[in-house]
């Protein structure tokens, strides 16, 4: 993942709800939805408010426990999966925005995808409001 | 006719053990009564049916107000109450759309069923799954309102389950009906003036809607679970919701006649012992007294809606509490015979033609 770009949510299919640094999020064409938290939760706010990766990286890298190292290839397979699930758009519009350390742990995101209520979620129209407040 | 009307509860195809637990847990007002529900209910949701995906954004609002939306069961809590947010929002945006239109038309239009209570009943309408968009237009007023529907882009779709409505489907693929009667199938007096005279203005999507009061809200809940067969919790949630809501008229529902006050007096009741939602002893007795003194016909009727929606078996079951047995196997020979007697009648005349 180039370092200097950043991705913004792919708001022309899911809608996304975070609380206390858990993500939920529905592909609505789809009717996959995906469950962030931790590191991963914290990662998923970061680019809703378009912070770019390098920045994001930065501050991953400051958290409590990080490895360099370990932080770049996480955050470099967590964005792929994102992408791959449609989750995620490049942007080349990266905000100049500084990022502060996560308050929590390092530790590998991972994104949990459930497909249990596909059928439910992707065949009743109407399909939900993109940019609908959630509460 | 005995006090419960236990006698008509088969017909009423009322919620079954397992659904009446999730109305529990969506409606109990004590946690830790509600506990014991919540986590039998949780173990079932792992594919939740369509009759019960709707209860998911419900109890996802409780659990969270108590804290307890979490885990695997809360993740799937929460896409469902997230996913019906945002179709509430869409539902909002059609509805302010659809109003504008028809008021362009100069057609008197009020929301109806399940959108309707969506805005007035529920804390959000986000809480409420619907499924398609129900407007009431008088029937003098159809005309237009078609014109002004097909104007907005919709275009008339396979007929609907209420066949008394016309079906439209909008661009999103959302289903709207247009009535010309609140309840068509039923006795009651839910006629569209006396509606009309009621109704409170709500704004959607910012524009400024009608919709019927609380009383014919719950009117409609109780009623159209006696015209179609019900869906699982759905009526029953809306009616214990609606109730809790405030601004029913009981005096005015204590007051209704006919036969439709069968399902009326049984419905509340079960609500009542089920759900511990709150509704007068006085307008439960003198609805009771209302069914006893029924006339031979309302009584019929009843029995016949019975049928409908339960099969034979269902009726003469019911027809015990009514002490009409002799006159409901003289009906059901009459009916046996006019089925068998009247194609070949038909039949006759197309030969003799």
């Amino acid at each position: 993942m180039d370092n200097k770009g950043s991705v913004v949510p792919n708001l022309q299919n899911i809608v996304a709800d975070v609380v206390e640094g858990e993500a939920v999020i529905i592909n609505i064409a789809t009717g996959i939805y995906y469950s962030i938290d931790g590191i991963g939760g914290w990662i998923w706010d970061q680019i809703s408010a378009g912070a770019s990766i390098a920045a994001i990286r930065s501050a991953l890298c400051a958290a409590p426990g990080a490895d360099e190292t370990e932080v770049d290839a996480a955050l470099d397979s967590f964005l792929a999966e994102l992408m791959t699930e449609d989750l995620v758009r490049p942007s080349a519009d990266a905000a100049d925005i500084s990022v502060a350390p996560p308050k929590i742990a390092f530790a590998v995101p991972v994104l949990n995808v459930y497909r249990d209520m596909t059928d439910l979620m992707a065949l009743d129209p109407p399909m939900p409001m993109l940019d609908a407040p959630t509460r | 006719m005995a006090g419960g009307l236990d006698a008509f509860l088969p017909s009423f195809g009322l919620p079954s053990r397992a659904e009446s637990r999730i109305l529990r847990a969506c409606l109990s007002d004590d946690p830790a009564a509600r506990q014991a529900a919540v986590d039998s209910l949780l173990a079932e949701l792992t594919a939740p049916d369509e009759g019960r995906r709707w209860m998911l954004p419900l109890l996802a609002d409780r659990l969270e107000a108590e804290g307890r939306l979490n885990g695997p069961a809360g993740i799937k809590l929460r896409a469902a109450a997230l996913h019906e947010a945002g179709r509430s929002a869409t539902f909002d945006a059609i509805t302010a759309e659809l109003a504008g239109a028809m008021d362009r038309a100069g057609c008197p239009m009020l929301l109806s069923r399940g959108h309707a209570l969506a805005l007035t009943a529920y804390a959000r309408s986000g809480l409420r799954h619907r499924h398609d968009l129900d407007l009431l237009v008088p029937p003098e007023s159809h005309g237009a309102a078609r014109s002004a529907l097909e104007g907005a882009g919709l275009r008339q779709a396979l007929p609907p389950r209420c066949p008394a409505a016309v079906a439209f489907e909008h661009g999103s693929g959302l289903r709207v009906l247009l009535h010309g009667a609140p309840l068509p199938c039923t006795d009651s007096n839910l006629d569209l003036d006396y509606l009309r005279a009621q109704a409170v203005s709500v704004s959607v999507g910012g524009a400024d809607v009608l919709v019927p009061d609380a009383t014919a809200l719950l009117l409609h809940c109780l009623l159209l679970a006696a015209c179609h067969p019900p869906r699982g919790t759905a009526w029953a949630a809306d009616a214990a919701i609606a109730i809790r809501a405030g601004g029913v008229d009981w005096n005015a529902v204590a007051s209704l006649r006919g036969p439709d006050v069968v399902d009326i007096v049984g419905r509340l009741a079960w609500l009542s012992e089920v759900t511990g939602v709150a509704v007068p002893e006085m307008v439960l007795s003198r609805l009771r007294e209302s069914v006893c003194s029924l006339d031979r016909a309302g009584r019929m009727a009843a029995l016949e809606r019975a049928r409908r929606r339960g099969g034979m078996r269902a009726m003469i079951r019911a027809s015990t509490d009514f002490g009409v047995r002799g006159s409901l196997l003289r009906w059901g020979l009459g009916q046996m015979l006019s089925r068998q007697t009247t194609p070949r009648r038909e039949k006759a005349k197309i030969g003799r033609q």
